[in-house]
């Protein structure tokens, strides 16, 4: 693009210049009608050769390189206190509805920068009011009930 | 009986009276207990801000903000991080009366500078002009073009000295919206994640791809030459009236305004709607979450779902001052140009209409037809800095839909 528009300056520039200084009479106008198609070429020729090739675009050859994403190392901190507030949250309600102590691990992972629960392993500590023989209920109450906040995401729940 | 009757609704009205001067009593002291709830609940938010923009990576914004000129900076602030603090707390306070009357004398100021410019040029034309009434009484008309021809080459050489400035004022301008997006963009994306925004992230990434490197392309690698080369016809076109390049000038002034116009229409149109699409399908995605995670817990206030709404709250409020920030850095970066090409249209077409009446009207034509060209330019960089904006806030409201 620059090196066409520097020979479209100074086509027309050299030709405005000439045919100041040109004598009048017919070897002047021959000589301005030659330099008016001279300018013509110089205009015309790469904008056909453009619309033959379909333009190759050598305007957007080039690219500063500089890469536009989101920072991981960020992203994986947010998540990773996202993951520890649901931790809490999940403690909290497993102690509301069944009555346990437990302490809650969960994994997660970025996929496509979602953040997504791949794994909750949850360690009962305190079966509370709950007798040794009710246990395995609980347990499996505990899974059921975490299986359904976390779908798709493995649950494991041992005492 | 009768006075039993009427001693049991002695004991039923005192009964109400004392549950409603009892439930008066509480609504005293309830807004008391709200009020320290929702200061507890401002501190931990604060606090979690802080947290987080500690974590924050600004650096490339930084680096940025530092390669700006004083003046700009000054505008703007030293640091990006205590900028973005401010922004949260309601620190920051823009004074606009101050701003523009900067902005009036920047526009004074340079029209100033371009006042000897005028004088010669008019001195010049009124030189030209007295010559040419003498034209009969000198041998032949070739001294007459010759006089011309010194007169308008004068002229080209006043107008060139400052028009490359305001060219380069221009490109330099694009460069640095450049910059600036490469540095705001991927902050403004991993905000957009870490809010729960990953269809948005995946929406806009290829957009704000798309503005940085090839809109930008257009503008700087095609507009701008184009416009320049409509100058140069201009100028060569006015110099004689042999070589006519009205039609070509025409040409060129056609596919910058196609161009401009099929860009930012479709951009624009384009990132808007997948940009709304994308926010409410991201919205309803973390709604359920939290509904599903905080469901049950009969707590005053839903406080289990809270810690997560602080991280969330934090990062979409932070999100939110980058934003800003970029918004004011924009600004910053465009006032000076756009007024420097304001203030030169101006005196173009005041020159212009000076000359109309006193010389050639070569000169005076050439002079409006440039005031007209210049206009490109202006058009070039509005349409980026449009684009930008559009896309900056359209990030900001992006992850607004989660609350």
């Amino acid at each position: 693009m620059d090196a066409y528009i520097l020979a479209v300056c100074g086509a027309v520039i050299l030709s405005a210049l000439v045919t100041i200084v040109l004598p009048e009479g017919k070897t002047g106008k021959f000589i301005g009608g030659i330099l008016r198609l001279f300018c013509l070429l110089v205009m015309l020729t790469p904008l056909l050769a453009l619309l033959q090739t379909g333009g190759s675009g050598d305007v957007f050859a080039e690219e500063t390189g500089a890469e536009i994403a989101p920072d991981d190392s960020f992203v994986a901190y947010m998540f990773g206190r996202r993951a520890d507030e649901e931790e809490r949250a999940v403690r909290e309600r497993l102690s509301e509805e069944f009555g346990v102590r437990s302490a809650v691990q969960i994994g997660w992972e970025s996929v496509e920068y979602a953040y997504t629960v791949s794994k909750v392993e949850i360690a009962i500590e305190d079966f509370g009011i709950y007798g040794e023989d009710e246990h395995i209920f609980v347990i499996e109450q505990v899974r059921s009930r975490v299986s359904e906040l976390y779908s798709g995401a493995e649950v494991t729940v041992h005492g | 009986m009768k006075c039993l009757y009427r001693c049991k609704r002695k004991h039923w009205g005192r009964i109400l009276i004392a549950a409603a001067l009892a439930f008066c009593l509480s609504l005293l002291f309830f807004p008391a207990a709200a009020a320290a709830e929702e200061e507890n609940g401002q501190e931990a938010l604060l606090g979690s801000v802080e947290e987080i923009l500690a974590q924050l990576d600004t650096g490339a914004l930084q680096d940025y903000l530092d390669s700006l000129s004083a003046e700009q900076r000054e505008m703007f602030g030293a640091s990006v991080k205590d900028k973005i603090g401010a922004l949260i707390s309601g620190d920051y306070a823009v004074d606009y009366s101050d701003a523009f009357s900067a902005l009036f004398g920047l526009v004074f100021d340079d029209l100033a500078e371009l006042i000897p410019v005028f004088c010669v040029i008019c001195a010049i034309v009124i030189l030209c002009g007295i010559l040419d009434r003498f034209k009969s009484s000198l041998s032949g008309s070739g001294t007459a073009k010759l006089i011309f021809f010194v007169g308008y080459a004068a002229v080209l050489v006043l107008i060139l000295s400052s028009l490359t400035g305001v060219i380069a004022d221009c490109g330099g301008a694009v460069d640095s919206m450049q910059s600036q997006m490469q540095a705001v963009f991927p902050v403004l994306l991993t905000l957009i994640a870490t809010s729960g925004g990953s269809v948005s992230v995946a929406v806009y990434q290829p957009a704000v791809l798309f503005l940085s490197e090839v809109i930008v392309r257009i503008v700087a690698g095609v507009v701008f030459p184009l416009a320049t080369l409509i100058c140069v016809l201009n100028m060569a076109g006015h110099m004689s009236g042999e070589i006519r390049l009205k039609n070509f000038c025409a040409l060129f002034s056609g596919v910058i305004k196609w161009l401009l116009g099929i860009t930012l229409a479709a951009f624009t149109v384009f990132l808007t709607v997948q940009g709304i699409t994308s926010a409410t399908y991201d919205g309803l995605s973390f709604k359920a979450i939290k509904y599903a995670v905080s469901n049950s817990v009969p707590i005053i206030g839903g406080f289990v779902g809270g810690g997560l709404d602080l991280v969330i709250a934090g990062s979409v409020l932070i999100k939110n001052s980058v934003g800003i920030c970029g918004v004011l850095l924009l600004a910053i970066v465009l006032a000076v140009p756009l007024v420097q090409l304001a203030a030169y249209h101006l005196f173009l077409r005041l020159t212009a209409a000076v000359t109309e009446p006193m010389g050639e009207a070569n000169i005076s034509d050439f002079l409006s037809s440039l005031a007209g060209t210049v206009n490109f330019f202006t058009a070039g960089l509005v349409c980026t800095g449009f684009m930008y904006f559009i896309t900056v806030l359209l990030l900001i409201c992006s992850s607004n839909a989660l609350f």
